[in-house]
């Protein structure tokens, strides 16, 4: 398999200007490579840097050493054919989900007959294609994430980076939302890295977990998950080899040995 | 895919409406019939009561100091009647209607450069904070010196007298452009000019046009200062001609007339808030004098 996402010795390191403390550093000599349609998870408990490589890998923030190589462009600055999804939706509220659509396309010198149809696309992929004209703050929590989905799918990215997009909603949406993004991700078959601190989203959406731990920020191990994708919770739940990897990821996580 | 949908928060688009229709069938059911009344008729009788209350003090006091509403109200007419109130009326709304405009204006625009530029932002910084705690009243005479006596002097007054307001108020708006809508367009890769248009100003709406009713009020201040000291034209004018000669009724008429032409300005303002920004809620709590 191809190699998509080359995250090759990075490391972040803030300064502190002016202050006797040293320099703080989120990340120290982190390297991963991503295979094409492969989906990883970055876990870990708050401070681990997972985020912060993800932003890295975004190009939304500098490594202070190393280097990210996406399909073999350095990366520097924000790569083309990049979707995000934040954890707020950070989608704006002044424009419909349409709009907040075509926002993404404007800079893609395509026809508007191409623009509509590839919003149509995705929302329909989405489920949203009854709430095209509708405006952020009539749609749920769990709508607004599906509209940023949708928007972060909708320019075809090459990679798709979520940061936590879940973890503001209830339990039940954010399983029933589990259930569409892996079918979702299972048809387009987009590389994607995911940042979450929920083991068992982990477990339900990863070909492999990355476990990362802090002070300072690195890898600590990658657990492989063997399953089929893309899954159910029907077939996660009762299944032993599934339990025991998240015990697994979960030991490390909360440093049980 | 799940079956059943995620559970809707409403049954219509929010949005600009496109039709009268529309956002009636948005408003939720009116209230009954009878408090609509109520609220009115206590509003109709306190100000019944005041009115009474005034009349029945200025009956008891020397005139010159109290003119009651029914002399008020005799003045007002005279003063249609002999062509002095319309043209003083509209005059007014004239310079404020022109100074507020280019207040606004250039506000925006400075406040929407330094909200976006720190480069910008530390450059003009300690000017606008200079002139922000400025009586600016006191540039009146200055003024005068510059453009004469007039419309356009007092024109200038007006604008000098809001701009600050805005370029402030419109800069807190900008600057407060939440982060992640910042990333979001950095990571979809939009241009610092779509940035501005569609992310940073329609933001920062609630803040300006915080900015722009206080703004409308300072400049209010400045069209009739202007008229009293400079030009003696216009409601100012017949303001301070009145005070001169002791003469209170026609005095409080005009008083009255300049307070009615703030608020049309602010009836104005926030029927173009509502067409403009109807998702925005405005709040005091944006407002930075």
């Amino acid at each position: 398999m191809t190699t998509c996402i080359a995250v090759r010795d990075v490391s972040k390191t803030y300064e502190r200007p002016g202050r006797r403390a040293e320099a703080f550093t989120a990340l120290a000599n982190v390297s991963l490579d991503i295979a094409e349609g492969e989906f990883i998870s970055l876990i870990g408990a708050s401070g681990c840097g997972k985020t912060t490589l993800l932003r890295m890998i975004s190009g939304l923030i500098p490594a202070s050493t190393g280097e990210v190589v996406i399909n073999g462009q350095r990366v520097d600055g924000v790569p083309d054919r990049i979707g995000f999804v934040f954890q707020e939706p950070a989608l704006l509220p002044w424009r419909s989900v349409r709009d907040n659509l075509a926002f993404v396309l404007k800079r893609k010198g395509m026809s508007a007959e191409q623009v509509q149809a590839a919003i149509d696309d995705k929302l329909r992929l989405t489920n949203l294609q009854d709430f095209v004209g509708y405006y952020p703050q009539a749609l749920s929590g769990g709508m607004q994430q599906r509209a940023g989905l949708a928007r972060a799918l909708v320019g075809d990215p090459d990679v798709l980076l979520m940061d936590e997009p879940l973890s503001a909603l209830d339990a039940f949406t954010r399983r029933r939302l589990q259930e569409d993004i892996a079918g979702i991700l299972g048809t387009l078959g987009t590389t994607t890295i995911l940042v979450t601190h929920d083991v068992d989203e982990a477990v339900f959406f990863s070909d492999r977990i990355v476990v990362m731990g802090a002070s300072p920020g690195s890898v600590r191990e990658i657990v492989n998950v063997p399953l089929g994708r893309p899954r159910q919770h029907a077939e996660i739940i009762g299944n032993p080899e599934a339990a025991k990897i998240r015990d697994h990821v979960l030991s490390l996580v909360l440093d049980i040995h | 895919m799940a079956a059943n949908i995620d559970h809707v928060v409403s049954s219509e688009p929010v949005g600009p409406p496109a039709s009268g229709g529309e956002r009636a069938r948005r408003r939720e059911a009116a209230p009954p019939a009878r408090k609509i009344f109520d609220q009115a008729a206590l509003q109709v009788l306190s100000v019944v009561v005041f009115l009474g209350i005034w009349q029945i003090a200025g009956a008891h006091v020397n005139p010159i100091l109290l003119a009651t509403p029914t002399r008020v109200w005799s003045a007002f007419i005279n003063l249609i009647q002999d062509g002095t109130l319309g043209p003083a009326f509209l005059r007014a709304m004239e310079v404020l209607g022109v100074g507020f405009a280019i207040a606004a204006v250039v506000g925006i625009a400075v406040g929407i450069l330094m909200g976006r530029s720190s480069v910008v932002r530390r450059i003009l910084n300690p000017y606008v904070s200079f002139f922000q705690a400025t009586p600016l009243i006191a540039l009146t005479p200055l003024v005068v010196i510059w453009t004469g006596i007039g419309f356009n002097s007092e024109v200038l007054i007006t604008v000098l007298l809001g701009v600050w307001s805005v370029i402030i108020n419109t800069e807190e708006g900008v600057r407060n452009t939440p982060r992640t809508l910042l990333d979001m367009a950095r990571v979809y890769h939009a241009g610092e000019l779509s940035v501005v248009r569609n992310v940073a100003v329609p933001n920062a709406v609630p803040y300006i046009f915080a900015g722009l009713r206080i703004a409308l009020a300072k400049s209010l201040i400045g069209v009739i200062i202007a008229e009293m000291d400079v030009s003696l034209k216009g409601l100012g004018g017949l303001i301070q001609n009145s005070g001169d000669a002791f003469q209170t009724a026609p005095l409080l008429a005009a008083i009255i007339c300049s307070s009615v032409v703030g608020v049309i300005g602010t009836i104005i303002l926030e029927v173009l808030r509502r067409r403009i920004a109807p998702w925005a809620v405005t709040s005091d709590a944006h407002t930075k004098v």
